[in-house]
């Protein structure tokens, strides 16, 4: 409740007056929408791996010199995606991700004694991906202000380590689901709607920092929600 | 150069004498100083031609010498980022430790060289760095074997040949391995490169089998077109209390493949570069030169630093395809 004056104060900024509005979040057909999120995405684990020596006599198992275990914690990054509404309930979209992670490796059992330790790199991954949304019409709820979404795409990845130092391009594919919520939408004027948006994600990326012999698909999870214009 | 047995003592031979440390790369690089300044030694033309000294021992015939040692060399001949390439010659009856204008390969009975399995010697164009003739060893002194699987308690020659098959194109020796002090001398432990310079025990036929790091030392000597273009190098210093660290042994570890690639500290300031290290990710270790005689690695002009404890650099590397790290410190603390 604190909030009403909040909103109605970016409303007016954005140029909006907020009487005679619809009440309406499906959008209108050869319309824009602008989105920006703040996204939480999930890590990836590459298991284990020792730096080994050959021992001399052929029956000994190899000599561990050290042994690491690798992942990628979960990080923070933006989200921003420019929607084309072809008709009320189909869009098409561009979108931009960055998300920023640290790769971890912990370093254990040394052959001389080193104390463990934990060697850490910043990543910036980039997705540059196109999509398309579904709204669910029939699903609206909040007298039309709410509707659920479904989404899905795919693209480019780029991941940048902490140097600015290219670690490796790939590619991505996303699917989930959110719903949208407009404070308010009206049938004229530049800025049509204001609300807000939350989602969560299924990520399969292929490339990117690779810390296992084998390159395969990541699967991995997102969530998130930030602020959405209707042009 | 040289590989000793049990218990170790390096013999160094006439080849230091042309041999120097050649500065900013991976791994030993044998090379010499032309008007200051220090260039490989590599062989300017190929194929490399070497005759086989027709000596025979007990349970190898000059026949299977030779095959031993084509296999040890064709595991060189097979890097596919390098591009060397070798040539039977001949059998000979010349001496392998003739300055004679052939590099030869045969058995020559050392017995006064109890600790030395075989050596490889240099002629060198102290004007190009061209090596003009390389001569290799086996002493005839040991028990020796060219049985597929190995024999107890026999050297096997393909391995000895693919060790010294590294030195006769200018690899020195690498610091990958560990060792123990056992009753006075050095024993292996286990080995990460095949220029590890003390050998496996007789009747180990695991020196056979060239590993990344010795991978990494041929192709940065007689690069392939597309070696320099397809890996990266680490770049950096070692210090301890702000000084550099000269004959640091750096240790990078591929995270994904587990491939160990390793260079030297090769100067006052402690500057370190391992060049032909694949695109990844990599884990940093500096450790002292602890586990071989330091003369086996450089040649005494600059004393090698060992007070210094193993450690990791903090951070992951990113090695790019064609590119070098950014700068890294490693400091290090005294033992």
């Amino acid at each position: 409740m604190r909030r009403a004056p909040a909103i109605s104060a970016l409303l007016a900024l954005l140029g909006g007056a907020t009487a005679g509005y619809a009440q309406d979040a499906a959008p209108r057909p050869r319309s824009l929408e602008l989105s920006a999120s703040g996204l939480m995405l999930g890590g990836v684990d590459f298991g284990n791996r020792n730096a080994t020596l050959t021992a001399n006599d052929p029956g000994n198992p190899d000599f561990i010199l050290f042994a690491t275990s690798s992942k990628i914690k979960p990080g923070a990054g933006l989200d921003a995606r420019l929607t084309f509404n072809v008709t009320r309930t189909f869009g098409l979209e561009g979108v931009v991700t960055w998300t920023r992670q640290t790769a971890e490796t912990e370093v254990t059992s040394d052959a001389e004694e080193v104390p463990n330790t934990t060697v850490t790199e910043d990543l910036s991954t980039y997705f540059f991906e196109g999509a398309a949304v579904l709204h669910l019409r029939g699903l609206t709820f909040a007298h039309g202000r709410g509707m659920p979404f479904i989404f899905g795409g795919g693209g480019y990845l780029r991941q940048l380590d902490g140097d600015s130092i290219l670690v490796d391009t790939g590619s991505v594919f996303h699917a989930g689901g959110g719903v949208k919520y407009f404070f308010s939408s009206r049938t004229s004027g530049f800025i049509r709607g204001i609300g807000v948006r939350a989602d969560g994600r299924y990520y399969l990326r292929s490339g990117g920092l690779e810390l296992e012999r084998e390159k395969t698909r990541r699967p991995t999870w997102g969530i998130a929600g930030g602020l959405v214009v209707r042009f | 150069m040289t590989l000793p047995v049990l218990p170790a003592r390096l013999l160094l031979t006439l080849a230091l004498a042309y041999a120097a440390i050649v500065p900013a790369r991976a791994y030993l690089k044998l090379g010499t100083v032309i008007n200051g300044r220090t260039e490989t030694a590599r062989w300017g033309t190929q194929p490399i031609r070497y005759f086989i000294n027709d000596d025979e021992v007990p349970g190898v015939s000059a026949d299977e010498f030779k095959a031993a040692v084509a296999q040890g060399l064709s595991a060189w001949q097979a890097v596919p980022s390098a591009a060397v390439r070798f040539e039977f010659a001949g059998f000979t009856s010349a001496s392998p430790l003739d300055a004679d204008g052939m590099s030869t390969m045969g058995f020559h009975a050392r017995a006064d060289l109890d600790r030395t399995l075989a050596a490889t010697e240099f002629l060198v164009d102290t004007t190009t760095g061209e090596i003009l003739e390389s001569d290799v060893f086996f002493n005839a002194a040991f028990p020796w074997s060219t049985a597929p699987g190995g024999a107890p308690n026999r050297f096997d020659v393909q391995s000895i040949a693919t060790h010294e098959g590294g030195h006769f194109v200018g690899l020195g020796h690498s610091a990958l391995g560990e060792t123990e002090m056992s009753a006075g001398s050095r024993r292996l432990i286990a080995a990460g490169a095949v220029m590890f310079p003390i050998a496996f025990s007789g009747g180990d036929i695991s020196g056979r089998t060239l590993r990344p790091d010795d991978v990494a030392g041929l192709s940065d000597i007689y690069p392939a077109t597309t070696f320099r273009n397809g890996t990266g190098s680490l770049q950096g210093h070692v210090t301890k209390a702000g000084q550099g660290v000269f004959g640091a042994h750096v240790v990078a570890f591929n995270v994904a493949t587990g491939d160990l690639v390793a260079g030297f500290t090769l100067d006052s300031a402690g500057a370190f570069v391992v060049a032909g290290l694949a695109p990844g990710t990599y884990v940093i270790r500096v450790e002292p030169l602890d586990d071989g005689d330091v003369s086996g690695f450089f040649d005494g002009t600059t004393p090698v630093d060992a007070d210094f404890r193993p450690a990791f650099y903090d951070t992951l590397v990113t090695i790019s395809a064609g590119a070098g790290s950014s700068m890294i410190n490693l400091a290090v603390l005294p033992k």
